[in-house]
């Protein structure tokens, strides 16, 4: 592996991570939000309104090309459009090319696959349990922590683990709202790319290869983990 | 203490709750009705769970809920046990009761060992929710209802997903606690033998509503509930004297005595006593007999259900009334008519609490 390879891993690993951290103090709240919807008796309308239209908006990346999702972003990032404008003024730099605007929109991309496992594992949650707790002193804040994440730790694995090896598979929209800046925005998957155009198969064995081996292993660690988690919570 | 509740809603569906109690102090309340009356409700509202408009709760001066109040369940400090899921699958019987010591607001009440002790869980500290059986999880929920040091506690059908073997099991213990503590009780329950057992005031509710108010001994005798097979009546005596050659304790019940078989009691003291309806039978005669309860009474009502193979006669003894299953049959060759004397032999005599 070469040095300017090596940048490339340290900067998506970064990416990764980030995104990551983005997606649980985001995500988890939306998750969350999501999930009341099928025992909330005594919300409003509007509120369920505004969760059936903010559940597909969630899961919008699935579906679309990364490319439309990065295109949208990249306009949006544009000086001249009010979000870009603002962060211009905020921090003095444009956010398109930049790496807070990959993690940015990485954080986007990658949602869904954060966003959903955590939804279900938020749902199947029995309601009489976090009653239990609140009426035993428990406040929501340490409901939360002391009941539903002990008890959602499978669905915070999966979702974590998606969410990171997602973004570091990720190349269409880091393409359309990153470009190809060393140590900025060119991650492991714009550098195989670049290896491939430049006809280096050596090197883009090196970063295919090693991208394969990591999805692999996370995969099965992701399934093993969830297999013992299942077998140690059955709850009847 | 006291504790009111005015409620009126109307839920999706068209269920209308319309209520307006006040519960008694230091007292087992038991609201009794049957599934769907809306009993749950109104301890959910009780508790904070279900944040409803056009309600008002307030205990002890203090509002719980109004127009512009609302105090959340975590603030109101209220021993609630539901009728199933209670426990916190991925923490041991100890993690459990640790939960709600460690979230506790005041101090006094049971300490852990006192608690322990009155359900009897010392041997079950180590285990999971899981490896639990179902009368044991609700004995261990009812422990970390009280650890957390309620000022209030609210039972929901708590036996109701227990059969009839692990709800005998559990009875005694709620008995033993309820003479243990100082904090009102509310029980709801569709089950007459648990309401005879435990309650000191019944409410009956039906379709909402609050229907009826009583004491359990007159509760126990009136009202449709009586032609249940589980119907007994709850009377009220006073101990004479041990008789110890038999091992027998004589109780004085209105002008006359029932012999029953206790243990410690003291003489003079006032303790309540259940008598089944299906344990009397009646007779014109006082026949020699191994039974050994034996007193005159006069029939007061006969309830014949016109169907079926038994009928249910209400006696009256001084102030107070026992209830006799007896079959259709034998109403109609016996002829008993309302207002006749007559001697009712009773079999069983179940002794249930001390009470004031």
């Amino acid at each position: 592996m070469t040095e300017s390879d090596l940048v490339s891993l340290w900067l998506t690993l970064k990416l990764a991570f980030v995104t990551t951290v983005v997606l649980i103090v985001l995500g988890t709240p939306l998750a969350w939000w999501l999930s009341q919807r099928s025992h909330a008796r005594e919300r409003g309308r509007m509120v369920k309104l505004l969760q059936n239209i903010v559940e597909p908006l969630v899961a919008l990346p699935i579906v679309l090309p990364p490319t439309v999702v990065g295109f949208y972003l990249l306009l949006a990032f544009s000086p001249n459009s009010l979000p870009g404008e603002l962060w211009q003024s905020a921090t003095g730099t444009t956010l398109a090319f930049s790496f807070y605007g990959l993690v940015l929109g990485s954080a986007i991309y990658s949602l869904p696959f954060y966003v959903q496992p955590l939804q279900v594992a938020f749902s199947s949650m029995q309601r009489e349990l976090i009653e239990a707790a609140a009426t035993l002193g428990a406040s929501p804040l340490d409901r939360f922590f002391s009941l539903i994440v002990p008890l959602c730790r499978r669905g915070f694995f999966i979702a974590i683990c998606l969410s990171f090896a997602h973004t570091v598979g990720e190349f269409g929209i880091v393409l359309m709202i990153g470009g190809n800046l060393p140590d900025e925005t060119r991650v492991l998957s714009i550098a195989l790319f670049d290896h491939v155009e430049a006809l280096d198969y050596g090197r883009a064995h090196v970063l295919a290869g090693g991208l394969l081996v990591f999805s692999f292993v996370t995969l099965f660690l992701l399934y093993a983990v969830d297999r013992r988690w299942q077998n140690g919570t059955r709850t009847t | 203490m006291s504790l009111s509740i005015q409620a009126r809603v109307v839920r999706e569906g068209g269920f209308e709750l319309n209520v307006d109690v006040d519960f008694p102090d230091r007292e087992v309340s038991a609201l009794f009705g049957a599934s769907g009356s809306g009993k749950s409700s109104i301890l959910r509202i009780l508790a904070g769970l279900d944040h409803l408009p056009g309600i008002h709760v307030s205990f002890n001066d203090t509002v719980w809920q109004n127009e512009t109040i609302f105090v959340p369940p975590n603030q109101r400090h209220i021993g609630y046990v539901f009728q199933h899921l209670n426990l916190f699958p991925h923490l041991s019987v100890s993690g459990n009761l640790d939960y709600a010591e460690t979230r506790r607001q005041s101090g006094g009440g049971l300490s852990r060992q006192d608690v322990l002790d009155i359900l009897d869980l010392s041997s079950l500290l180590e285990k999971l929710p899981r490896q639990l059986s179902g009368g044991e999880q609700q004995r261990v929920a009812i422990a970390r209802a009280l650890l957390s040091n309620p000022d209030l506690i609210v039972m929901d059908e708590p036996l109701g997903s227990l059969d009839q073997a692990a709800k005998d099991r559990i009875l005694p213990y709620l008995h033993r606690l309820h003479r243990s503590l100082e904090v009102p009780i509310i029980y709801v329950s569709h089950a007459l033998d648990e309401i005879l057992y435990f309650a000191d005031t019944v409410f009956e509710i039906a379709a909402g509503k609050i229907t009826g108010t009583s004491s359990v001994i007159d509760f126990s005798v009136s009202g449709s509930h009586i032609n249940q097979p589980e119907a007994a009546a709850i009377v009220s005596c006073r101990v004479n004297s041990e008789n110890e050659q038999y091992s027998l304790t004589e109780l004085q019940f209105e002008d006359t005595h029932l012999l029953v078989s206790a243990g410690q009691l003291t003489i003079g003291e006032s303790v309540r006593v259940k008598i089944p309806a299906r344990d009397v039978s009646l007779s014109r005669q006082r026949n020699e007999s191994s039974i050994i309860n034996v007193i005159a009474t006069t029939i007061e009502d006969i309830r014949d259900p016109g169907t079926g193979a038994s009928a249910v006669v209400k006696l009256k003894c001084g102030n107070q009334f026992l209830l006799a299953l007896i079959t259709r049959k034998s109403l109609q060759e016996l002829r008993f008519e309302i207002g006749e004397s007559i001697f009712a032999q009773i079999k069983g005599v179940a002794l249930m609490t001390q009470h004031d």
